[in-house]
This record gives structure tokens, sequence and C-alpha cells, in this order.
């Protein structure tokens, strides 16, 4: 594909993988090339982060209890294992 | 070449405590059905050890007991999810956003996403969680749930759109953002 191919249908289709930081660099450097010109896949890619980093927020503020994490320990070192 | 020696089942295992409680979290919607799922994960994945290939993904072999565990015992005790129309869930944002960049997601406190994530559909919400808020690759999703990549992605992207559908009308519920426009 050309540079100059590079539309929006085609950067939209490979904005999922930049966000998850799975494009190889050329393809990102292409990528970063066309949202620089493109103020819609701009806004999309900004709309997707958005809600990708309040998802993750959610995710890092909730552990395993201690209670939990010892009762399996305890579990643990009763059972025999099915090694 | 030596086969390498197994390694210990605390060892692989127990690292991954946080995602497969968040993950039973998400699925059973309730922290007590949450913590007994990963207990008998735990010791399901215990018993079944030697079935392990060493090297492999021990973060995705767990989630599949995991999820196994919720299908066969879990599941039938939550209540069963609106269906949704899937092919009528588009894979992009409506172009027509009040908040094209999505600021509003961020003013969201964390009852209303639990909310909106809880209300999706089993198969929709388990890709979800896993691929954005574990941060799983597609392909370890993949691998966890015994279904092909491209089914992922589909059922990722459709699961994000009806999330942040919601999402958006909580937003505007509380004020955050004006009520988008109808489309005529």
């Amino acid at each position: 594909m050309t540079h100059d191919a590079f539309d929006c249908t085609a950067a939209l289709a490979e904005l999922d993988a930049f966000l998850r930081g799975e494009l190889p660099a050329d393809a990102a450097e292409r990528m970063q090339g066309h949202l620089v010109r493109c103020r819609h896949c701009t806004e999309i890619g900004r709309y997707e982060q958005a809600f990708r980093d309040r998802l993750q927020r959610l995710g890092r503020g909730t552990h395993c209890p201690a209670a939990l994490r010892e009762r399996i320990a305890t579990l643990l070192g009763d059972e025999p294992t099915g090694a | 070449m030596a086969p390498s020696p197994t390694p210990s089942f605390e060892s692989e295992a127990l690292p991954h405590l946080d995602t497969l409680y968040r993950v039973a979290l998400r699925l059973t919607s309730n922290a007590a059905a949450a913590e007994d799922l990963v207990q008998d994960t735990m010791l399901r994945a215990l018993r079944a050890w030697g079935s392990f290939r060493p090297g492999s993904n021990a973060r995705a072999w767990l989630v599949t007991i995991l999820r196994n565990q919720f299908i066969s015992g879990w599941r039938s005790a939550k209540r069963g999810a609106q269906p949704v129309d899937v092919e009528a869930v588009p894979e992009l944002p409506d172009a027509s956003d009040p908040d094209p960049e999505g600021r509003f997601f961020a003013e969201l406190v964390d009852d209303e996403v639990l909310a909106a994530l809880d209300a999706l559909p089993d198969e929709f919400r388990e890709v979800v969680v896993l691929s954005d808020l574990e941060g799983l690759p597609y392909a370890e999703v993949a691998e966890a749930l015994g279904i092909p990549l491209g089914t992922v992605k589909s059922r990722v992207f459709r699961g994000r759109r009806i999330l942040q559908g919601q999402l958006r009308r909580y937003a505007e519920e509380s004020g955050l953002i004006r009520p988008t426009e109808p489309t005529p």
C-alpha cells in the first residue's frame, strides 16, 4: 500500500492495533502521519483511548482479597498436586 | 535436549490471582460468588496440573478453567442479560457524538461503569473484560475462551460499542454531556 492510499478506511482498520501498541514501527509511523492530518480519525482514536483508560482504571483498583489469598494458600498446601 | 522441569503450581498460578478474581467478579457480578469461583478454579487447576504444558500460557489456561467452572456451575444461577441484536451494533463510534473525544468516560463513577459492564451479555462481557480490563492480547483471549481470533475481535469491537452506548446514556442522564440529536 502506498502512503497516499492510506486513507481513513485503512487507518480505522489499524487503529485498534495502534492503540494496543501492536503495530510494527513502520505502520505505527504511517498511522501517526495520518492522525496529524486527519481530525476525524484523531477524534475516534482519542474516544477509544479515553474508553480504554477508564476500563483499565477500573481493573487496576480491584485485587484478590488477602483473606481469599490465604485460604487458597492453605488449601493448596493440603492438596496432593496433579503433576 | 532434556525437557524443562515442570514448574511448581504455586509459582505459575498464584501470580494470576488478581486477574482471576477480577474476571470472576465480572462474570458473577458478586464478590462472594467470585471468591468461591476463584477458589474452585485454583483447586481444579491444581488437580489438573499434570496436563499443563510447561512453557505454555498459564494465565490463559487458568482463565479457561475459571470460565468452564463458571459455565458449568455458576452461569445458571446468575440473572440473564438482555439479548442484543449483534448485527445491529456498529463497530465504530457514532460520528454525531456530542463529546467526540470521549472526555466524559473519565468523569463516570465506578458504579456506573460496573453496572454497564454487568449488563453486557456474557459473550461480549467476557471478551471485553479479558481484552480491555485485563489487557490480554487477542490471541490469549482466543486461547482462553477456545474461540477463533476473528470472533474475539468481532465480539470485542461490538461489546465496546454496546458498553460505550450505555456509558454515554449514563453521561447524558447525569448531565456530563448533552443528549445526542436523534438521526432524521
